[in-house]
């Protein structure tokens, strides 16, 4: 479910991502859907996701992604607070989680992304089921209403890398 | 009655006024009525089964309020088709709703060596032929059995949890879910169909508030028809159906108001109401005109109408209360509801058209049209007067072998009656021609039951979040005594997943299991571990099916599940909600009889004191115990049982058909009254008055129910059948029975009176 959250992080590290020259408080209002997989650890089975989410303006630096991700055997509530730190380069973002989930127990985590010129990296390190981590997303802004988000761990003791999340995130079209 | 009188004479206007302003003040009420399909609460009640039940609930979640959604397509394995349901399951997810889904795309190959289990459908494998692959291994998981996919592929069964179990939140996520399938199946080859007892509470509620449009608007309808039919006349058909529209407002208000509200059991009550109140008004209507055509003046004939007809249809009001008073020794608040509500309705009926009628005619009197109609001769009320005259001194003349042919058929009959076996299924407040229902009967039969018997066994030691392997142990014995007689497609326990983790030790997967219970306690909460860890749970699967099927199987469940694992801990119990309601409902079914008990010895009493009469009251009753005991004996033979609907049926249509009585009654009582001896010819001239009056009441009556038969509720239908037949059986008895009985009576007393 960690992976879940980040995934969301990662896709809106993505619409702000320099190369499509549009920030993040630009692209956020609206409505977004993401499908992919994930993983709950590295080296595990991946899982079919899908997520709905709904992006709001808070005030002038806050902006607020919320809404809901499924997977098979699990959905969760997420709520994300993202604030601007400098516009277009770097965002400080808070999560809470209301999981009915039957993996994962992460309630509620801060987060920190750095945006380059071609695409969105964000990392962060973490601790996952007694082992350290380095994630690293890569979103790719293919134009306004399309990204591939691919989250990748590395673990810090081996130095082995795995995919935990590849989403592909587009604008919801009115249902 | 005289100050009513009074008023009518002096302030017909004012009166009017007021009861129209009562009639506007409570349909106000209308707008406030609650609507329940007693789910929830029909079997709420102060008995041990209830108890039982409510302290499971505590430990155990409720299996019953899962939204069932039925896919089926000639291959559900070819790509578009399983893109689409794979898709169409995530969906379901994200509905807010939504608190879990289970499909067979949750299934998992078993635990590797790193205690992964990897998922049956590899999202990283598009191909078409692997993801058939996988999921013809879905349909063969031993987790699967086909409950949730067919062996051949062609239906599947997703389940999806509320969060909300209130009823207009469980509305709201089954049209939300309705809208999805549509969304994501209308350009496949998939069909789907959601059932499931939230969506079947939905469809009884939905039938509920258009049966309060359709039943009471039919009804008002027919009664207009057939007062204008026995009238012959257009304004007294009026004259007699508005004071009945009007009580119906006043009782349909009053029920909003009070908030008792509407239930599959209130449902039936206004109808009711409609068509007692058309026939107390056509009384009063029939009356007044005879009075009037004889020459009498308009208030005259008002007060005349009154003094003769008000006190037997009070009687019949009163007597009518004490059948809905019976309903009060129910253990079931939705009974005890009904029998509220009647207690309230019965007077603000009777009230309504004992002022309006008369005070209508008064007014209206003025009018040159309606003085016409009010002083037409009185057209014969369609019934062969002058013939039955001639039939009824024949009764009068022999009485012995008609009193004690229906005496014989009373005792028969009673007999059979006693032997109607309490009977009780949730198919009887459902529309069975709904999608819902008909997609339920499919899922049951081509996949998996969706009810259950529940057979908790207790863990040698109470382990909170976790389960022991004695514990797991034990669940196995049972697990296996029960599928050994029931079969594996219908046994389910944590013990199906022990089996599946540790195939060659399975009580050894405790630990596994405790680990996810632990991660994921939410999404398995209460499911089959109770959350105090004091006990595990299997679940029997079946059909709906009624009462005593259920405690049949509940009881061979138990046993089967104590001879399994007698070992001195405390031993299994049987539970779920279907083994609550087969035992409530035996219990209530049972009180429905006491009622009735109590409604027949409160009604003789009454009609005794009424015509300070002993022999007269216990006489009056034999021919209203006759039709009830006769529909009781054909619920016996027919197989049907004695249901809710039955049991009302019998109680409220004998309060009802006790009127007619009052009416050939109301016509002795006062040589009664006075001390004296009826005569024989005292009843030829009491039923040459009252016989067309009491069949017209009786064509009103039952044609007014003629509406329940418009009612998706097979429950209302049925009802307003039986009390037809009751009505029809009563009226009968009412002219051949009661005249043979009264007769004999005199013949007794004049035997006495020679020696």
């Amino acid at each position: 479910m960690t992976r879940l959250c980040i995934a969301v992080l990662a896709a809106l590290v993505g619409l702000a991502a320099p190369a499509a020259a549009r920030t993040l408080e630009e692209l956020i209002e609206g409505r977004f859907v993401a499908s992919g997989f994930n993983r709950v650890t590295p080296g595990q089975a991946a899982h079919r996701m899908l997520c709905r989410l709904t992006g709001k303006r808070l005030d002038a630096r806050r902006l607020s992604l919320a809404g809901r991700c499924a997977a098979a055997e699990q959905t969760a509530e997420v709520a994300m607070v993202f604030t601007i730190e400098e516009p277009g380069r770097r965002y400080a973002m808070h999560i809470g989680m209301k999981m009915s989930a039957t993996q994962g127990y992460e309630r509620a985590y801060d987060y920190r992304g750095v945006a380059t010129d071609s695409a969105l990296v964000f990392e962060s390190p973490f601790m996952l089921a007694g082992r350290q981590y380095q994630s690293t997303f890569t979103v790719s802004l293919r134009d306004e209403a399309v990204m591939r988000i691919v989250e990748t761990v590395e673990a810090i003791e081996t130095g082995v890398k795995s995919v935990l999340i590849d989403l592909r995130m587009t604008r919801d079209q009115p249902r | 009655m005289e100050l009513l009188i009074g008023v009518i004479e002096r302030a017909p206007r004012r009166l009017a006024a007021l009861l129209v302003l009562i009639a506007l003040a409570l349909a106000g009420g209308l707008g406030r009525l609650t609507f329940d399909d007693g789910f929830r609460t029909a079997f709420e009640s102060d008995t041990d089964a209830y108890h039982a039940f409510a302290a499971e609930r505590r430990i155990f979640a409720a299996a019953e309020t899962e939204i069932a959604i039925h896919l089926s397509a000639p291959d559900l394995g070819e790509a578009k088709a399983l893109d689409a349901v794979e898709r169409f399951v995530l969906e379901l997810g994200l509905l807010p709703e939504a608190r879990d889904v289970v499909s067979v795309f949750a299934l998992r190959h078993r635990p590797g060596a790193d205690g992964d289990a990897a998922p049956l459908f590899d999202p990283e494998v598009a191909d078409g032929a692997a993801r058939r692959a996988a999921l013809v291994q879905a349909a063969a998981h031993p987790l699967n059995e086909g409950r949730l996919l067919s062996p051949d592929l062609r239906h599947m069964l997703v389940l999806v949890r509320l969060d909300d179990e209130r009823l207009d939140a469980v509305s709201s996520a089954i049209a939300a879910i309705r809208r999805l399938a549509r969304q994501s199946f209308d350009a496949t080859a998939v069909r789907h169909g959601v059932t499931g007892i939230p969506v079947l509470r939905g469809d009884v509620l939905t039938t509920i508030v258009a049966d309060q449009f359709v039943v009471n608007v039919v009804g008002a309808a027919i009664g207009f028809l057939v007062c204008w039919a026995m009238f012959r006349s257009a304004i007294l058909a009026l004259i007699a159906g508005t004071p009945a529209v009007i009580a119906l407002v006043w009782v349909l208000g009053f029920l909003g108001y009070s908030g008792i509200g509407v239930t599959t059991l209130t449902n039936a009550l206004p109808v009711l109401i409609l068509a007692l109140a058309f026939a107390d008004s056509m009384h009063l209507t029939y009356e007044i005109r005879c009075r009037m055509t004889a020459g009498d003046g308009t208030m005259t004939a008002i007060a005349g109408s009154l003094r003769v007809t008000a006190p037997a249809c009070a009687m019949a009001s009163l007597t009518t209360a004490l059948g809905f008073a019976g309903l009060l020794l129910s253990h079931s608040p939705l009974v005890r509801g009904l029998g509220v509500a009647g207690l309230y309705a019965l007077p603000m009926t009777l009230l309504a058209v004992l002022a309006m009628n008369p005070v209508m005619v008064r007014l209206l009197a003025g009018l040159a049209p309606v003085r016409r109609a009010l002083r037409s001769p009185a057209a014969p009320l369609l019934f062969p007067s002058t013939a039955w005259s001639r039939v009824i001194a024949v009764i009068v003349a022999r009485p012995v072998a008609i009193s004690c042919i229906s005496l014989a058929a009373i005792v028969a009959s009673t007999t059979l009656y006693l032997q109607a076996e309490p009977r009780h299924a949730f198919v009887e407040s459902v529309d069975a021609a709904s999608a819902g229902y008909r997609e339920l009967v499919e899922v049951e039969r081509l996949l998996s039951p969706l009810s259950s018997i529940d057979v908790i066994v207790p863990a040698p030691a109470a382990t909170p979040g976790a389960i022991s392997e004695s514990a797991l142990a034990r669940v196995g014995r049972v697990h296996a005594a029960l599928e050994a007689r029931f079969g594996a497609r219908r046994v389910v326990s944590p013990w199906t997943v022990a089996r599946w983790l540790e195939p060659d030790r399975p009580a050894g997967a405790a630990a596994t299991m405790s680990a996810f219970l632990t991660r994921a306690e939410r999404a398995v909460d209460g499911a089959f571990v109770a959350s105090d860890g004091s006990a595990l749970k299997v679940r029997v699967l079946t059909a709906d099916i009624d009462s005593p099927a259920v405690r049949a199987l509940a009881a061979e469940s138990r046993r089967i599940a104590r001879d399994a694992i007698d070992d001195g801990l405390p031993p299994p119990r049987t539970a779920g909600a279907l083994a609550m309601v087969a035992e409530v409902s035996t219990i209530m079914l049972d009180d429905l009889n006491n009622s009735f008990l109590f409604a027949v010895a409160a009604s003789g009493l009454v009609i005794a004191l009424w015509c300070r009469s002993l022999s007269i009251g216990l006489l009056a009753l034999l021919p209203n115990i006759l039709p009830d005991a006769l529909v009781g004996a054909w619920l016996r033979l027919s197989g049907n049982g004695l249901q809710f609907a039955s049991g009302l049926a019998l109680i409220i249509a004998f309060g009802i058909a006790v009127d007619d009585t009052l009416h050939v009654l109301n016509r002795l009582r006062p040589r009664l009254r006075a001390g004296g001896r009826i005569t024989f010819a005292d009843i030829r001239r009491a039923y040459r008055d009252v016989s067309p009056a009491i069949v017209a009441t009786t064509v009103i009556i039952c044609a007014g129910l003629v509406s329940t038969q418009t009612s998706a509720l097979p429950s209302i239908a049925y009802f307003g059948a039986l009390s037809i037949a009751v009505f029809g059986l009563a009226v009968l008895a009412d002219l051949v029975m009661l005249p043979a009985l009264l007769a004999l009576l005199v013949r007794l007393q004049l035997k006495v009176a020679r020696r």
